[in-house]
Parts: structure tokens; C-alpha cells; sequence
């Protein structure tokens, strides 16, 4: 029995969820994360570094991995321990001039084989603010109906007022927990 | 999963593609098993469906809970199958074979899921009625009976899978007990099966044999007893069987028995199951006797040598010490405060780790006194012991119960437990306690137990267990214990803010990157890599934390190499880290008992100095220079790599030598240069690395003194000679530049004469071929300065080297190869510099007039010794030679060379090398193959050399790059379209005859079958050809069996593949005939005796008068002196008659010939039987015996006189 056997066991029992936060720079990745701990939204400067919280939710620990303003992300996708199980891909639905640049980015993430189990959730943020784009109108500038046999899910949120992230964040939770925890009770 | 709803956009795709297939088997199954009548699936069905599905839901054994979606479809229909089959057998019962075979194969395909997704999963899933129990019981029992009987009855599979059918009941059971009535209330019939006794009782004792089992069917066992044993209503059996237990431990140890061992585990797994299910309160009054069974345990004297016993004893004692301590609320814990989504930062609650089902359960206050501290005392010093245990099982468990333990005792008690487990990390403690010690660090920062003030004590003993390594023999130990380090301080990194690890970050972060980039393991990188990520994910405030963690991810740091010359330059570019990583190196890692890994650090050295400065830079100098001369091998050969690399690295940076520094290096010289520094175990790697510094000194361009230079030259010369081809290699590099660095300022004439003149001149005096492999190399390797000028003596000096000769002092292969190489860099070298036209002329008369003509001879080596066909070194060496000295020829051509001197004729020199390649990238070893293969490809790019290349155009169109070219398999397809070639057909039959006759490997198979289909397809024409070819390399090479047997065997598959029979002329046959019986003339090789002979009954299908004279010479070859051919020519002559045609059977007397070839005992029979049979068969065929038959010799006539001959002979004829 190697260590490797004994910490997958473990993160078994705690219910550990690996989440990666992704997505282009002022996308509002930090802002949802703040929101989601119920730390102050109002003063979030650009992400310099990369951090991880652990958050307790629905009986699940999530390790969120808030990677802002990182030109390679391959570093993050796994590591020794424990590989992502979901990523969350934030968008600014407000920044029309670069959706074709976030949808580039986003499909070359995808097809990273090694992220292949991994369920995918997007945040369609800044709808608080008024120009934002629908969900549908994103869904068919970012392609996203060729994705192939990922589990995926486009939820509109706002990071600021903290609406529909509750709600993504169920499902991508749920997603997940049904994949790996659903009987380990 | 969640629904979709309708606002959200999104795909919930299938995970598992094969479940409706797996459904599908498992309703065939249920639907079979419970059909009317006979079972009509046939065993074999039955099989392949079960494999079937046990390939599908193996797919799954990593991520099993991708299958939880199905399991309720894939388990119900089974448990139900199965809850009906039991009531069934229990009360209308039925052809009880017939019935068991059905339940069998119902529980395979549960066992097999519940192998995938483990009994915990899986049993939810099956029924729990109370009136379930007693059929599920007699089911079992019957099971066992018939198990234990193992009639004929059952088929083979149904054998095979009863322990499966058991494992299924056991745990179907261990359900069916927890049912919540009294287990006396639905107990009916307690007459079934003669006994009286009630099915609590019945049940334990069917799982108490069950608990003698060596696999599964015991933990299963083990399980279901725990269940039992800890209802409420059942303390007296459960002490009864504790009794037993202790009974069964404490047997005379004389009188034990192989399986006594497994009962041992079974009875320890279930005492440990018991102790793990049952409520606290509850076990506290059986505690003592369980105490009594783990002494019995440490007792026996198998808990030394099984592992397995001491981690069942380990987990015993934690979970019944456990039951005497209270669990506990302590506040003081260390916790990182933890968020919910919540909004809101609480104090994490403690977890109550071992809490008991029941909520009575009472608490004790913290500052509250543990009552047995003696009892705790000796608990905590029994798992320091474990901790320290040579197996890793068994420290885990022993980790995991001071965790437990210790979340149960009071602040002060685990100060004193944290002091002892750092007293392990200590020098005379061996590894295995490293490795525990660390484990348990970890167990307790998970649980919270490390306080932070304790945090400066911990750490220094961590780092130093990152740098764990000591060196046993010819390994180290260790990787284990810096594995767990790393383990250590992910934990850490998780379990404390940054306030609190605030001042040990950067010597964290230091330690974490040296491990990523220098470890030797794999794993030890990867988990040093990702500790640190977690540390700056966690921690924050690490310089350059992020860039680094960038630099050395989980995909860098995997291969050694880029670990060490990629990532770690890139790691030291920051200030923080580059001291660290080149004092390691410097300290650690130079001197380390890999070699491989002394060099990889020589060169990361290397690329680090720049970074670190010219001060460095000399320390580093000094200290290497210090230990170049250390008694260690390791040591020492560390210690001058490093210095080769950094002396040239600090001349490209600029950093000079002091005098002092040069001074040193001298003597360093001086030292090398006496043989007695070679001396001793492991000199070889001494002389590479000398080679290597030699070349470093050159290189520099250290300020040198005359007689230092002279020094240096002896000492290469004397490398040379080494017979080891790294150190001959590593010495020309050397001598390289030593021309470059030393004498290029000398006048022409003194350079010459202290290089070419001086090797030609070694190697005329050396008597050993062998040793002037090195001295050939160099030659081959002077400078342009000097080739020119005695290009012709030098190239002569080589060709002599490189070509075998019958005389006295030909040279070696290995020699030979070295020529063959010398030649090569000569090619470069003039090619390269050949700057006038003159040089031009006289480099074009070389290549044509010497060059290539040698290579051709060159490549037609076929040596073999016992190492095999150590010619075809040569031969791969000489493709080499080949393709650079046609570059050579193309680049003459392109300056406008004064043209070939045969640039027509069939026989011009291109042609022929083209020739000789093809033959060889159709021979039989892959990788000359392959290497022919793409030295073609790449001569036949050069234009140049189109004219002079027959059928250039269809050669290219043949070698064009395609996308298959380096599939072996289609090589052969590939290249076969030169068959259409006349000019290179010849050849390429000579290279596929090779691979195509070989032994019947899988070469030969792909080569014969491409040659068959390339023969179809030309045609009739292409056939003969091909045959005819054959012939010739027959008729050319007679004698040379290593080439005559596979021809033969070529043309055999041409008989037997392309029905040559058939299209061949008379002509051909003959001619082949003759070929085929000279060659078993006076021979006395069997193998191509055997295939002669075969070749020869090939042609007696063919028509007269072939058929007569082949078939008169296989009659003829009854009498040979080898009696396994004797057989091999009898058994074709029965082969041939018995495909005789009407006619001729009506010709000849067919029934007398096969009595007399069926009847008589060819090999073994007395020689003048044998003669007789054998006039008698030339007569049935009208044939007249051969005249001299008299002088034939039949050594079965000598047999008595030569006995021991004769066994030798029959040895080595393959009796």
C-alpha cells in the first residue's frame, strides 16, 4: 500500500472536490470566490498570484483553486496528490470585443486529454451590469455545442450581487459527487 | 444528478458507454437462472458471457464510482435473482446440481461488481427481509457441502466459482443479521441439517471454517462474524468466540500447520472488524480478552515474519485501546478555520474520529485525567515500536492509531507522544522509522495535534528527512522517507495559516524545489512539486512562489534529465533559490552513488554557475579540486566530472583562474597521468571521467605549461587504449580538443607528427588488434590542418584496420567497427574543408578510387562468434560511412567537381552502394533494416547524384517518405516494388532471402508472405526470376551455409506458397536439383542437410524427369550417416506417396513402398535392415540402386564401437 492509495482514501472520506477556476483576466474569478466565502466583493484588485481555498458546502469540501492572470495553466491541472475534477470557466458577459479570444482559450483547455473527466461549469458573470450578454447569445459565440462528451453547464451570475453562483456551484458540485461520492456515505 | 432544467443550458453526457450491454447480460442471466426445466445454456456460453462482462466492468476498476448510476439496474435484478433461487433451495428443492450451478452463475457476475465497487456499495443494493436469513444460511451451507465435496456433477466453471457464490452469501448475510428482531424469532427449523443448535450458532460456525480460507471468502467471513458477534442481543456468543479464538491462538506453535496461518489473520481481521463495529460501552467488558488475544498475537512466532499479522495486531490494539479512553472535546486544538459557502467562518467542529454509532456516548472535558495511564502508556509505546516496523503496512496503521489515540488524550499526554516520535528521527534509527515518524507528523497535523508552537522544533527534523538517502550496497534507501516528507509538509501546508508558518516558509520552499529538481525518484519530485504548490496556494507570501511552481510542475519535473538541465537553471534564475539547488548539488548530489546521476549533476552544475557568480564559481572549483583525489570512488569520480564541466563553463563566463587555481590543476594533471591512479574497483569510470576532464582542461584553455600539454597528450594516448568504447570515445573528444586548444599554433610539421604520424605509427607497433580501436577513432578524428597532408597514408591506415583478413593479425570486429568509424569522420573532415579545387580533385579520386570501394567490402560483413552476428555492427557502422561519403560526393558535384570518373557503365560505383543498402534494408535484423532504410531515403535526396544512380526516378518514387515507413511490417511491402528493378532485383533478393528463410520468427512469416504477394503480383515472369536469382546466390555461394540454408528455405516457400511446381520449366528444377544435392554431399551440417532434403522432395511433385531423379536421390538419402535425416527423408517419401495420382499408382508398387517407409525404423533400425528396405523400395519404383552402395557408410553399423560417439552425435542431431 503505497501513500498514493492511503490520501486517495482519505480524500475520500472528507469529501474532497477539486475545483480550478479559470478564465481571461477581468473575467471576476476572484470576486465569485470572495462572494462564496462572504468576504468583501467591493475591493478586488487583479489576481496577481494563485490561491487556494477550502470551502465546506453541502457536506462537501471544496478546494478551490483560484488561478488569476496565469499564462500557462498546465502547472495547475494536476499535481502528485490530486488531479481536477472540475473547472469553472468564468466569463465577462459584458466583454463582447474578446469573446472570440475567451472562446479560443477555453476549447484549447478542453482538449487537454488530461482534463478529460472533468466537469465543466461557466459562469456567464456580470450580469448585474447592463450589456451583458444572454447565456444563449455566449453559448453560440464560445461554440460550446462542440464539446463532445464533457458534462458541462452554462449558469448567468453576477460575483458582485452573488446570484446564480450558489446555483452553478450546486450543480457542478452535484456533477461531481455523483461521479465519485455517490454512495460513499 | 440534477435534472436539467429549462433555463440552464447544458449536457450531461453518459459516463459509462458499456452499461446497456452489461444490463443486457445480467437479464440473460436472472432470465436463465430462473427458467422452467433444464438449463439450456451450455458451459462454454455461459463462459464467454461472464468474460464478457468482467471485460466490460474491469474498465471501471480506477474510477468505480463512475458506475453508481447503474448499479441499482445491474444488482437488483441479480439480488432478487438470487433472494428467489435461495428460497427455492430452502423449501420446494429441486435437481440440487442443477440448482447450485444456477445460484453459482447468478453470483459470479455479483461478485464481479462487487469486486469492482466494493461490498460496502454493492450491499445496499440487496434484499433485507427477515425471512430472507434462513434460506440465504442454507443456501451457504449447501454451497460449502458441495464446495467441499467437489463432485463430478458440477461443470468445470461451476468448480472453479463456488468461493465467488460464497463471498456473495457472506456478505448478503452480513446484511441480512443487522435486522432489527431477535434473531431466535425467526429461527424455524432447528432440525435442518440434524443439528439443534440455533442459527446464530450455526452461522458462526460455518464462518469459523470459512475463516481457514486463504483469499477473500476469509475477510468476508471475517465481516459477516463482526456484524453477528456485535448485535446487542448476542454478547454471549461473542464471548464464546473470543474464547475460541484465544483457544485456537494459543495451540501448540509445534503442532501448527501451513493454514493455521490463515486462521491467525482470520481470527485477528475479525476481532478487528468486531472492535471497529461494536459500540464502546458495550465491548469495554469483553476488552480484557481481547487484550489476552493481541499478546497471544505478538506471541506467535509467525507475527515476526508476516507483515500482515503485525498491521491486524497494530489495528487491534489501536481500536481496543480505544474503547478504554474516552473521546474528547479538546478546544486547544490547532484548527485552520474553516468556510462554508455559508457566509460565515466557524470553528471547524473537532471531528470525532472512532465516535460510536450510539449517541450515549459521553465525552470527556479536556483538562479531565485519563484514568490508565499505564495501560495508555504502553498503548502509545507499542506503536512506537510499530512505527518503526520494516513494513510500510504496518507503520501506517501504527501512524493512524497514535492519531486516534492521541485525539483522545490530553495536551500534555501528546507533548510527551510528539517528543518520542521526534526522538525517531534520529541517525542510528534505520529508515523504516524515518518513514513511520514521519507518517505520524503528518496523521497528527491532520487531526490538529501539532501545536503550532511545537512547529520550530518539527520542521528541521522534516527538511532533514526530505534529505534522506543512505546508501546500502549498491542502492540507497530512502525515496520512501522523503516521499513521506513531502506528505508531511502537504499536510502542513493545509492544516496551518500563514501566520503560523510564517518564518518557516522559505526554508520549506528551499528544500520542497531542491527535491523537485535533484531528486533521484520520480515520485519524490512529483511530490516535492506539488507540496510546494500547495504551500504557495496555501501560504501565500513565497518569493517567486508562483513563477517557480510554473517552472516545476507535475509534468517537468518527470524526466530526470529535464529536471536537472531544464527546470533547475530555471528555478535558479531566481536569487532566493539558485544557492540552495548548487550547494545540494556541490554537497550532495556530485557525489552520489549513481554515476548517471553524478554526471546529470556535473552538467547542472554547470548551467548554474553563470547564475551564481564568479565567487561561487572558484569555491565550487576549490572544493572539487579537493576531492579529486578522495580515497571513495564516488567521491572521486564526482569530484572530476564536475570539474570538466566547470572549468570550461567558467572560461565561457569569463571568470579566470588564479595561479593558485592553476597550480592545482596541474597536479591535478600530474596525478592523472600515473597509471596507478586508475587502479582499483571501478577504474573504468575513472577513466571516463579523466577523459572527460582532460577534455574540460583543453576546452578552457587553461594557461598551461609545455610539459602539462605533454602530460595531457601520454594520458590521452594511454585512454585510448581502454576497451571500453565510452572511455575510447570520451578520450578522442579529448584529443579533439587538444589539437584545437594546444597545437593549432604549432608548424604543420610538429602537429603531424604528435598526431597522425604518431597514431599510424601506434597502431603499426601495436601486436593486439583489439587495442588500437581507440588510436584508430583518433585518427580518423585529426583535424583538417592535419588530414590533408596525409590523407592517403591515413586512409590506407584505416582500411586495413577496417577490412577482415585471413591473416595472422586481421583485426577485431570491434576494431573493425572502429575503422569503419575513423573513416566516417575523416569523410566529414576533408569534405567539410575541401575549399580548392585541388583539395576538391583529390578528395573525388579518394572517394572514388578508395573510399567507397572499402565501404563496399565493409558492408558485407557477416561475422559470427558466439555473441551472435556481430558483423552487422560493421555493417550499420558502414551505412554510416556510406551515406556521408555519398554527401561528400554530392557537395563535390554541386561545386562542380570535374564529374565521376565511371559515371556510365552498369557497374558504376552509386549504383552498387544503392545496391549493397537495399540489400541490407531487407535482411533480417530490424534495426539494420530500418537504419538502411532511411540512409537510402535520404542519399537518394541528392541531386546531384541523380545521374550517376540507376533508376534514380523509381527508387524516389519507392523511398518516398510515407506515413507507414517505420512500421516494420510494411517495410517489407514497401520496398518490395524494387523486385521490378532488374538492376537492383539481384540485391534485393540476396537481403530478403535472409529474413524471409530465417528461423520462423515473425520476420520471416511478414517476409515471406510480402514476398509472395510482390510475386502474384508480377506475374509469371517475376516468379522465374525471382527463382532463377536464387538459384544464383546458390550456385555463387555453395559452401556458406549461413547463407545457402535460408535461400533454400525461401525457394522451399516458393514451392509451398507460390506453387512454383507448377509454373517452374524443367530447366530451373535441374538445375536447382543439382544444386540442392551437391550441397548434401559430405555435409555435415544437419540444418542444411534437412532443408536440402526438403528442397529435393519439393521437386518430386514436379513432372519427369524431375520427379524421377529427385525422387531416386530422396530414396538415395535413406542411407545418409545422420538418422534424424534418415527419418526427414522417409517421412517425405511418405508424404509423396501418399499423394500419388492414379496412374502412377497403378505404376509403381505404391503398397509395398508405404509398408517398407511406414514400417521400418529409419533412424533407429540395424544398418542392414535399412540397406535392404531401401534396395527393396528402388526396386517397387523401378529404379536401379546405386552402384557404390558398398561404400556407403551407415554409422548405426559402428554403433557398438563408438558408443559415446554416437549419444553425442545423436545429441547434437536433436534427439
Amino acid at each position: 500500500m503505497g501513500l498514493l492509495t492511503v490520501i486517495k482514501k482519505v480524500k475520500a472520506k472528507e469529501k474532497e472536490i477539486r475545483l480550478l477556476m479559470v478564465g481571461l483576466d477581468n473575467a471576476g474569478k476572484t470576486t465569485i470566490v470572495k462572494n462564496l466565502c462572504g468576504e468583501d466583493v467591493s475591493k478586488t484588485s487583479p489576481t496577481l498570484g494563485f490561491e487556494i481555498k477550502t470551502l465546506a458546502h453541502n457536506g462537501y469540501k471544496l478546494n478551490i483553486w483560484d488561478v488569476g492572470g496565469q499564462t500557462t495553466l498546465r502547472s495547475y491541472w494536476r499535481n502528485y496528490y490530486e488531479q481536477t475534477e472540475g473547472l469553472i470557466w468564468v466569463i465577462d458577459s459584458t466583454d463582447v470585443r474578446r469573446l472570440e479570444d475567451c472562446k479560443r482559450e477555453l476549447h484549447k483547455l478542453l482538449v487537454e486529454e488530461r482534463l478529460a473527466g472533468a466537469t465543466l461549469l461557466i459562469f456567464a458573470n456580470k450580469q448585474d451590469v447592463s450589456g451583458a450578454q444572454s447565456q444563449e447569445d455566449l453559448l453560440k459565440a464560445l461554440e460550446l455545442d462542440k464539446m463532445g462528451e464533457r458534462h458541462w453547464r452554462i449558469v448567468s451570475c453576477s460575483g458582485v450581487t452573488g446570484e446564480g453562483v450558489g446555483k452553478g456551484l450546486d450543480w457542478v458540485v452535484e456533477d461531481i459527487a455523483a461521479r465519485i461520492y455517490m454512495f460513499n456515505n | 444528478m440534477a435534472a436539467p432544467d429549462d433555463e440552464d443550458l447544458g449536457r450531461d453526457a453518459a459516463l459509462v458507454r458499456e452499461a446497456d450491454d452489461m444490463k443486457a447480460i445480467v437479464r440473460e442471466t436472472v432470465e436463465e437462472a430462473e427458467a422452467e426445466g433444464e438449463c439450456k445454456t451450455t458451459q462454454r456460453l455461459a463462459r464467454a458471457r461472464v468474460d464478457k462482462f468482467k471485460a466490460m466492468i474491469e474498465k471501471y476498476k480506477e474510477q468505480s464510482t463512475l458506475l453508481d448510476p447503474h448499479l441499482k439496474d445491474l444488482v437488483l435484478p441479480l439480488a432478487t435473482c438470487l433472494k428467489r433461487l435461495s428460497h427455492e433451495h430452502l423449501y420446494e428443492p429441486k435437481d440440487k446440481v442443477e440448482s447450485l450451478t444456477r445460484v453459482v452463475r447468478v453470483c459470479r457476475l455479483l461478485h464481479m461488481i462487487t469486486t469492482v465497487r466494493g461490498y460496502k456499495t454493492v450491499k445496499k443494493f440487496y434484499p433485507s427481509a427477515p425471512e430472507d436469513v434462513e434460506p440465504a444460511f442454507y443456501l451457504l451451507r449447501s454451497l460449502k457441502e458441495a464446495s467441499e465435496a467437489r463432485s463430478d456433477a458440477f461443470d468445470e466453471a461451476t468448480l472453479e466459482s463456488f468461493w465467488e457464490a460464497h463471498c456473495t452469501l457472506l456478505v448478503w448475510l452480513s446484511l441480512l443479521v443487522l435486522i432489527p428482531f431477535d434473531l431466535a424469532t425467526i429461527d424455524t427449523r432447528e432440525d435442518q441439517g440434524g443439528g439443534s443448535e440455533s442459527i446464530v450458532v450455526k452461522i458462526v460456525d460455518t464462518c469459523k471454517a470459512f475463516l481457514l480460507n486463504a483469499g477473500l471468502v476469509r475477510d468476508m467471513a471475517a465481516h459477516l462474524l463482526s456484524q453477528l458477534l456485535t448485535r446487542p442481543d448476542s454478547p454471549g456468543v461473542l464471548k464464546d468466540f473470543l474464547e475460541w479464538s484465544q483457544a485456537n491462538l494459543s495451540k501448540d506453535s509445534a503442532a501448527a500447520s501451513a493454514s493455521d496461518v490463515f486462521l491467525t489473520l482470520g481470527i485477528s481481521c475479525t476481532v478487528a472488524a468486531i472492535f471497529k463495529h461494536g459500540s464502546r460501552l458495550s465491548l469495554r467488558a469483553i476488552a480484557p480478552l481481547a487484550w489476552q488475544v493481541i499478546e497471544l498475537l505478538e506471541s506467535l512466532p509467525e507475527s515476526r515474519s508476516n507483515s500482515l499479522i503485525r498491521k491486524l495486531r497494530c489495528k487491534l490494539l489501536c481500536r481496543v485501546g480505544l474503547v478504554n479512553l474516552k473521546p474528547r472535546l479538546a478546544l486547544w486544538r490547532y484548527s485552520l478555520g474553516s468556510r462554508t459557502t455559508a457566509g460565515a467562518v466557524v470553528q471547524q467542529t473537532v471531528r470525532r474520529e472512532g465516535e460510536r454509532g450510539d449517541g450515549s456516548e459521553d465525552y470527556a472535558e479536556d483538562e479531565e485525567d485519563v484514568e490508565e495511564i499505564e495501560e495508555v502508556e504502553e498503548l502509545v509505546g507499542s506503536f512506537l515500536e510499530n512505527l518503526c516496523d520494516k513494513d510500510t503496512i504496518v507503520r501506517w496503521s501504527a501512524a493512524k492509531g497514535i492519531g486516534r489515540v492521541a485525539s483522545r488524550l490530553p495536551k500534555d499526554m501528546i507533548a510527551d507522544i510528539i517528543d518520542s516520535v521526534l526522538e525517531l528521527f534520529s541517525k542510528t534509527e534505520g529508515d523504516g522509522a524515518w518513514h513511520g515518524g514521519c507518517l505520524a507528523l503528518a496523521e497528527l497535523a491532520w487531526r490538529g495535534l501539532l501545536l503550532p508552537q511545537q512547529l520550530s522544533e518539527i520542521i528541521p527534523k522534516v527538511v532533514e528527512a526530505l534529505r534522506y538517502d543512505v546508501k546500502r550496497g549498491a542502492h540507497s534507501v530512502g525515496s520512501h522517507v522523503r516521499d513521506a516528507g513531502c506528505y508531511v509538509f502537504w499536510a502542513f501546508s493545509r492544516s496551518y495559516s500563514s501566520e503560523v508558518m510564517g518564518e518557516h516558509l522559505p526554508v520549506i520552499a528551499r528544500n520542497l524545489l531542491v527535491l523537485s529538481c535533484f531528486d533521484r525518484e520520480i515520485n519524490c519530485r512529483r511530490a516535492a512539486s506539488a507540496a510546494f504548490q500547495e504551500l504557495v496556494g496555501r501560504q501565500g507570501k513565497i518569493a517567486h512562489g508562483i513563477e517557480a511552481l510554473t517552472i516545476a510542475d507535475y509534468f517537468t519535473v518527470s524526466s530526470r534529465k529535464s529536471a536537472y538541465l531544464t527546470v533547475a537553471p530555471k528555478i535558479a534564475a531566481f536569487d532566493e533559490y539558485s544557492g540552495s539547488l548548487a550547494e545540494h548539488l556541490l554537497d550532495t548530489k556530485l557525489f552520489h552513488w549513481e554515476k548517471v546521476l553524478r554526471e546529470l549533476a556535473a552538467k547542472a552544475l554547470a548551467t548554474l554557475v553563470p547564475m551564481l557568480g564568479e565567487k561561487f564559481a572558484h569555491g565550487a572549483l576549490i572544493a572539487l579540486l579537493g576531492k579529486a583525489g578522495d580515497l571513495e570512488l564516488d567521491i572521486r569520480h564526482g569530484a572530476i566530472v564536475g570539474l570538466s564541466e566547470l572549468l570550461p563553463v567558467m572560461r565561457e563566463s569569463g571568470f579566470t583562474l588564479t595561479e593558485a587555481e592553476i597550480g592545482e590543476v596541474l597536479k591535478l594533471i600530474q596525478a592523472v597521468d600515473d597509471p596507478k591512479y586508475y587502479r582499483g574497483k571501478g577504474g573504468t569510470i575513472i577513466y571516463e571521467a579523466v577523459c572527460c576532464l582532460l577534455d574540460g582542461i583543453c576546452k578552457a584553455k587553461v594557461d598551461l605549461p609545455g610539459d602539462a600539454v605533454g602530460k595531457i597528450d601520454h594520458c590521452i594516448s594511454f585512454c585510448l587504449k581502454h576497451l571500453s568504447t565510452i572511455v575510447q570515445e570520451y578520450a578522442v573528444n579529448a584529443f579533439k580538443s587538444l589539437c584545437f586548444a594546444y597545437y593549432d599554433g604549432m608548424p604543420l610539421e610538429t602537429q603531424i607528427q604528435r598526431t597522425a604520424s604518431k597514431y599510424m605509427d601506434l597502431i603499426g607497433k601495436e601486436r593486439s588488434s583489439l587495442l588500437c580501436q581507440g588510436y584508430v577513432l583518433a585518427l580518423g578524428s585529426c583535424p583538417a590542418k592535419i588530414m590533408w597532408p596525409c590523407a592517403d597514408e591515413v586512409f590506407s591506415c584505416l582500411r586495413r584496420k577496417a577490412l577482415p583478413s585471413e591473416e595472422a593479425d586481421s583485426s577485431e570486429v570491434e576494431t573493425r567497427v572502429a575503422a569503419v568509424r575513423g573513416i566516417t569522420s575523416m569523410c566529414k573532415t576533408l569534405s567539410s574543408s575541401a575549399n580548392t579545387g585541388e583539395q576538391r580533385g583529390a578528395l573525388m579520386d579518394l572517394l572514388y578510387g578508395s573510399i567507397i570501394p572499402c565501404l563496399l567490402e565493409t558492408i558485407d560483413d557477416y561475422t559470427i562468434d558466439n555473441r551472435g552476428d556481430i558483423g552487422s555492427w560493421v555493417r550499420h557502422e558502414s551505412m554510416e560511412a556510406i551515406e556521408v561519403s555519398l554527401f561528400a560526393l554530392d557537395s563535390l558535384l554541386r561545386e562542380g567537381g570535374s564529374g565521376a570518373p565511371s559515371t556510365s557503365g552498369k557497374d558504376n560505383v552509386e549504383t552498387n552502394v544503392v545496391g549493397a543498402l537495399i540489400k541490407q534494408s531487407l535482411e533480417k535484423i530490424d534495426r539494420i533494416r530500418h537504419a538502411a532504410y532511411f540512409h537510402t531515403r535520404r542519399i537518394l535526396g541528392l541531386t546531384n547524384l541523380e545521374k550517376n544512380i540507376e533508376c534514380w526516378t523509381q527508387l524516389r518514387e519507392i523511398y518516398r517518405p510515407g506515413s507507414e515507413e517505420t512500421d516494420n511490417s510494411n517495410l517489407f511491402d514497401h520496398l518490395l516494388a524494387i523486385l521490378r528493378l532488374e538492376q537492383y532485383r539481384n540485391c534485393a533478393i540476396q537481403g530478403l532471402a535472409l529474413s524471409a528463410g530465417g528461423l520462423g520468427d515473425s520476420v520471416s512469416q511478414t517476409a515471406v508472405s510480402s514476398l509472395v504477394r510482390s510475386v502474384e503480383e508480377g506475374g509469371e515472369g517475376m516468379l522465374m526470376a525471382v527463382a532463377w536469382d536464387l538459384h544464383a546466390i546458390l550456385v555463387k555461394k555453395t559452401g556458406t551455409s549461413r547463407v545457402v540454408v535460408p535461400v533454400m528455405r525461401t525457394i522451399d516457400f516458393l514451392f509451398s506458397k507460390a506453387s512454383l511446381v507448377e509454373h517452374g520449366d524443367t530447366k530451373l528444377f535441374e538445375a536447382l536439383l543439382t544444386e540442392a544435392w551437391g550441397s548434401t554431399r559430405g555435409c555435415r551440417d544437419i540444418v542444411l542437410l534437412q532443408v536440402a532434403l526438403s528442397l529435393i522432395a519439393n521437386l518430386t511433385y514436379a513432372k519427369d524427369p524431375i520427379f524421377t531423379a529427385s525422387f531416386y536421390k530422396l530414396i538415395a538419402a535413406l542411407i545418409n550417416r545422420y538418422p534424424k535425416i534418415r527419418r526427414c527423408a522417409a517421412e517425405h517419401l511418405y508424404m509423396r506417396i501418399i499423394s500419388f495420382e492414379e496412374d502412377e499408382e497403378e505404376r509403381f508398387d505404391v503398397d509395398r513402398a508405404t509398408e517398407l517407409v511406414t514400417e521400418v525404423s529409419w533412424d533407429t533400425g540395424a544398418a542392414a535392415d535399412i540397406k535392404t528396405a531401401r534396395l527393396d523400395l528402388f526396386k517397387c519404383f523401378g529404379m536401379e540402386p546405386p552402384k557404390k552402395i558398398e561404400n556407403s557408410k551407415v554409422q548405426v553399423a559402428k554403433k557398438d564401437e563408438a558408443m559415446t560417439n554416437y549419444a553425442a552425435l545423436v545429441n547434437s542431431a536433436g534427439y
